[in-house]
């Protein structure tokens, strides 16, 4: 029986990782490189040492967490790598990767920024105007990686295996 | 060390920042880091770990979600041919 294919388990998995990565990139780009975005720094704004380490130490337990989600997406992708039944698809995995760091912005965006208030992308003047900036990257983001998910879906990758095992018949064959 | 008639770079440093880094050090068991760690983990550390953490658990119930892509359409094909 020829089982139908599962694309979620693929799709979850680089989605995963796109939070990871996109996290990382979030963590290096922003926090590191520009120095913006701490992650208390509305609470304790890093106005002199102290208060810089304090926002150092929260964004490295975040980013800790964010490894953790890496971790998780690479393993969630081992396993699917082993399901016959998932089709290894590169626009679903590009795409997933995509969707996953749009909605870490987005999320991260919506719950830190605007809901919760603990920290802004760009403190100061404008800074709403770059926590709207930085909404709509994620929106884009995710609209793309969907899009691209999408595609990949339609052009319908058979499950994984079958091709490989009817050549490898057929290579016995000749 | 430099070798005897090596050049060594010379890296600019504004004067401010000498004037801060000699009244504040930032060495892991200097006083300032053992007042920051003691800030950290005071008793909001679980309160301001759930506000940080908040993001990454709503985006791990969204990837929870589409590992289900696929598998809700094989379970009401399953069904419909139960049906039948």
């Amino acid at each position: 029986m020829i089982q139908r294919p599962h694309h979620g388990a693929l799709i979850a998995a680089a989605t995963l990782l796109g939070i990871g990565l996109g996290g990382f990139a979030d963590g290096i780009l922003l926090h590191q490189i520009l120095q913006w975005h701490n992650m208390l720094s509305s609470k304790v704004p890093p106005a002199d040492l102290a208060t810089m380490k304090y926002n150092m130490v929260w964004d490295g337990l975040f980013h800790a967490f964010t490894w953790l989600m890496t971790a998780a997406g690479l393993a969630l992708l081992w396993r699917a790598g082993q399901k016959p039944n998932v089709p290894w698809s590169t626009h679903i995995f590009v795409g997933s990767l995509i969707l996953g760091w749009g909605s870490f912005n987005f999320v991260e965006g919506v719950i830190d920024h605007h809901l919760l208030g603990i920290h802004h992308v760009h403190p100061g003047e404008n800074q709403l105007a770059w926590d709207v900036g930085f909404l709509l990257l994620g929106a884009l983001q995710i609209a793309g990686g969907w899009a691209l998910i999408r595609a990949g879906m339609k052009r319908g990758a058979s499950p994984r295996g079958h091709g490989r095992a009817d050549s490898a018949v057929a290579a016995h064959a000749h | 060390m430099p070798l005897r008639g090596q050049m060594v770079p010379v890296v600019p440093i504004p004067n401010a920042a000498v004037e801060a880094a000699t009244s504040t050090l930032g060495c892991p068991s200097c006083p300032i880091s053992r007042v920051v760690r003691a800030s950290v983990y005071d008793a909001s550390f679980w309160s301001n770990l759930a506000l940080v953490l908040l993001p990454l658990i709503v985006l791990a119930a969204l990837c929870r979600g589409l590992y289900r892509i696929g598998l809700e359409r094989e379970r009401r094909a399953a069904n419909e041919r139960a049906e039948k």
